[in-house]
């Protein structure tokens, strides 16, 4: 009890009971205590009504960091306490830095996740119009090549030769494109491409992007048919017919918040 | 210290009661050490996606009625020194005015948890619950992974809020053996080790508030 003697004692408002050794803060000490944490929290109110850019962050957690000192120094009396409780509760903080530090290190070297973010809510794929994106257009392919380049192209490879560096590993190899069409697990015509990219094909790195929108869809389906060449083969054709009705019927709903881990991981991976 | 073996007031594996008290106060700690750490890691996973999404931080934390956090700052400052008065009062001998401090910390810590209720029932009231639940198609039309926010949201004062309840269940304990009789100037080493709890679940919430409801 030794480390507290020079305090012990000294301006004791009250009747001074209490353990010999005990440090007893004076009761005023703790209502300015209490005054100064409450005209805190009103500054940092006002501050976040002002637009400091990213002061207001700094400036916000500047005070969080007063606060609780001021509620660890007098409320906890750590100002009184000895210097190896100190140490622990700083230790805390210190492994918290190492933490953060560490973490925020290491995604500030990876480049940021693209936006998951859709530009439309709702499909622009209808009933009506549904046979306009089955036959494709010039601007089609121009988007099909933006996406098939953003999804694609690391497995797949630019060209499409299934030669992309992210499909190395894979086994089976990512589809060459370029291939007999009667290789190809579903085939090549526009529902039988549509139906894979929709479900994805299982027992191979192939996901499914039924997070992407259908109009998007159907623009990889034209991209892709004019990286493959010679006679089509639609060896899932009635799948991509289903996978098209069960989505017309389900339009309009809430766009799914999540994209599939596999999207994720290649996306983190660029 | 001279009369810390006329009769039994400290457990006999310690030399006397301050050292009981030094040595469960170190012990407290240690525990706060560990709480420190529990949600360090939500605040610094906090962080770093509020680095990476900042724009639907910032869209998302508008949801949170900043004003009921403000007013839970305020109470739950006010319950820090009424248990820090509590600790004094007891230190002085002064047992009424320590249970009184102890109740207004208890009717402090309820109505924290009252307010939380109105909050929470109003997000569920738009659809917003934590991860795959998250029900709310306007929000998600504008940032499909918004539901990002409110896990954090509901996780991060969830276990606060839980820590609050806990603390509740100590103080009504505290009260207790105040009332039997079990705390005097020499002996409140429980009454000293509730308030540092009580004092780290404020603590956290002092940077909880700032980070969720007002930064971005």
């Amino acid at each position: 009890m030794g480390n507290n003697h020079d305090k012990h004692g000294s301006h004791d408002d009250n009747h001074g009971g209490g353990l010999h050794g005990h440090h007893l803060i004076p009761i005023p000490v703790y209502v300015k205590t209490l005054l100064a944490l409450v005209v805190l929290t009103v500054l940092t109110m006002w501050i976040s009504t002002v637009d400091l850019g990213k002061f207001n962050i700094v400036g916000n957690l500047g005070i969080a960091s007063l606060k609780a000192s001021l509620v660890m120094a007098f409320f906890m009396g750590l100002k009184y306490d000895n210097n190896l409780n100190r140490a622990f509760i700083l230790s805390s903080f210190g492994a918290l830095a190492i933490l953060v530090v560490m973490s925020a290190s290491d995604l500030w070297v990876r480049p940021k996740p693209l936006p998951v973010a859709v530009k439309s809510a709702k499909s622009l794929v209808t009933k009506e119009n549904l046979s306009k994106f089955e036959a494709g257009s010039p601007e089609m392919l121009d988007s099909g090549k933006k996406l098939y380049d953003m999804n694609c192209a690391v497995c797949h490879g630019a060209g499409g030769k299934g030669d992309g560096a992210g499909g190395v590993a894979l086994n089976p190899k990512p589809r060459n494109f370029s291939a007999d069409a009667g290789t190809w697990t579903f085939g090549n015509t526009a529902k039988s491409i549509y139906h894979t990219l929709y479900m994805g094909s299982p027992g191979t790195g192939m996901a499914s992007y039924k997070s992407l929108l259908p109009e998007d869809r159907w623009a990889l389906v034209h991209y892709v048919m004019s990286l493959s060449s010679g006679n089509k083969v639609g060896k899932a054709d009635d799948k991509g017919n289903a996978d098209i009705e069960l989505e017309l019927a389900s339009a309009g709903g809430p766009p799914k918040p999540s994209i599939p881990i596999d999207l994720a991981i290649d996306r983190v991976a660029q | 210290m001279s009369d810390s073996h006329q009769h039994a007031d400290h457990a006999h594996h310690f030399n006397s009661i301050e050292h009981e008290f030094e040595a469960g106060k170190l012990g407290m700690w240690l525990f706060l050490v560990t709480e420190i750490m529990l949600f360090g890691v939500f605040f610094a996973g906090y962080g770093l996606y509020m680095y990476l999404y900042p724009e639907m931080f910032r869209e998302a934390h508008h949801e949170l009625n900043k004003w009921m956090g403000a007013l839970n700052t305020v109470v739950l400052l006010i319950s820090s020194l009424t248990m820090a008065l509590s600790i004094a009062y007891i230190q002085r001998d002064q047992k009424t005015k320590s249970m009184w401090m102890l109740f207004i910390t208890l009717v402090c810590a309820g109505i924290f948890m009252v307010v939380k209720y109105f909050e929470y029932t109003h997000k569920f009231h738009l659809g917003i619950y934590p991860g795959q639940y998250f029900n709310n198609p306007e929000m998600s039309a504008k940032f499909p992974n918004i539901a990002l926010f409110f896990s954090f949201y509901f996780v991060m004062t969830g276990t606060h809020g839980i820590h609050v309840l806990i603390g509740m269940f100590a103080i009504a304990w505290i009260m207790f053996r105040m009332n039997r009789g079990d705390f005097n100037s020499r002996k409140f080493a429980a009454v000293e080790f509730v308030g540092l709890y009580w004092h780290i679940v404020d603590l956290i919430w002092i940077f909880l508030f700032p980070m969720v409801y007002l930064v971005v």
